[in-house]
């Protein structure tokens, strides 16, 4: 009977626990018709799921039909319609543009021609615009849910984690102080490089 | 006091080196980053000398600043070494 060897042994200590990408991304609609248009035929994302039930969740959970898209990469986008919930109002302006939902193309092409593509369903699209590593376009979906197709500019490497984690020292550091300013956490990461680059002699 | 400051050293970060390079800093590598220092009380760094693209120009600090703001639009960065 063969035997593993000590260097086959899974190394000491609890396993290594990762989840692995998205499973769904829930929101909740009151345009089941437009939302279904939507999804299936502008953005071309079929529907691979829908559970209809009675509100069984707490005592005052609604009725709702539960319904789901294929986003790719097996990942999904889900909606709620609850049946007699009054519509909520719109988000600000300012939480509208940062609760959005970004997928990926590879390629300019493929960004130019998703945005031809919009336009062709009568669908308002930004122009690109390239931010740091990425590239996008910007349109709403029926339920003023901010979407982005975006695509990179360059890879993310190992510098950007590095600088990442500078900035985040930062926040933090700032953000705990009364007044919290991006210029003090400009201040404060540029300390945070001195600190890193002198103690390793750079 | 000193007037440093820093920019990742990544391709769409180049202009923001440059920028602050005509505007008489000097630079030199500090780990990731290129340090852009100068002994003078100010700098005025323009976007025009730099043909920065407009979310990379409104991050051009995002390396960080040994110094203080004085005026930042869309178009000048004007900074000033800190108050002592």
């Amino acid at each position: 009977m063969a035997t593993a060897s000590p260097s086959a042994r899974p190394p000491a200590g609890p396993p290594v626990l990762r989840v692995d990408g998205v499973d769904h991304l829930a929101f909740v609609t009151w345009k089941p018709r437009a939302t279904v248009e939507f999804y299936t035929q502008a953005l071309g994302m079929p529907l691979v799921h829908a559970i209809t039930a009675t509100g069984w969740v707490t005592e005052d959970y609604p009725d709702f039909v539960h319904f789901f898209f294929d986003m790719g990469a097996g990942n999904r986008i889900a909606f709620f319609y609850y049946f007699g919930l009054p519509e909520e109002d719109a988000p600000s302006d300012l939480m509208h543009r940062s609760r959005h939902l970004a997928f990926h193309v590879d390629t300019e092409e493929e960004l130019l021609a998703w945005r031809e593509r919009l336009k062709g369903h009568g669908i308002r699209v930004t122009r690109p615009l390239a931010h740091e590593l990425i590239e996008s376009i910007y349109f709403d979906d029926p339920n003023g849910i901010q979407l982005e197709i975006t695509r990179p500019l360059r890879p993310m490497s190992p510098v950007d984690a590095r600088d990442a984690e500078l900035t985040v020292r930062a926040l933090a550091d700032v953000a705990e102080s009364p007044r919290p300013t991006v210029e003090a956490l400009w201040r404060r990461k540029a300390e945070l490089i001195r600190k890193d680059t002198e103690g390793a002699g750079l | 006091m000193s007037l440093a400051l820093y920019v990742l050293d990544v391709p769409e970060f180049q202009p923001v080196a440059r920028a602050a390079e005509a505007a008489g800093l000097t630079a030199r590598r500090a780990g990731d980053y290129l340090e852009l220092s100068t002994d003078a009380d100010e700098a005025v760094l323009r976007r025009d000398e730099s043909a920065i693209r407009t979310a990379v120009w409104h991050a051009a600090l995002t390396g960080g600043l040994d110094g203080r703001i004085v005026r930042f639009t869309s178009d000048t960065l004007h900074l000033a070494k800190e108050q002592a």
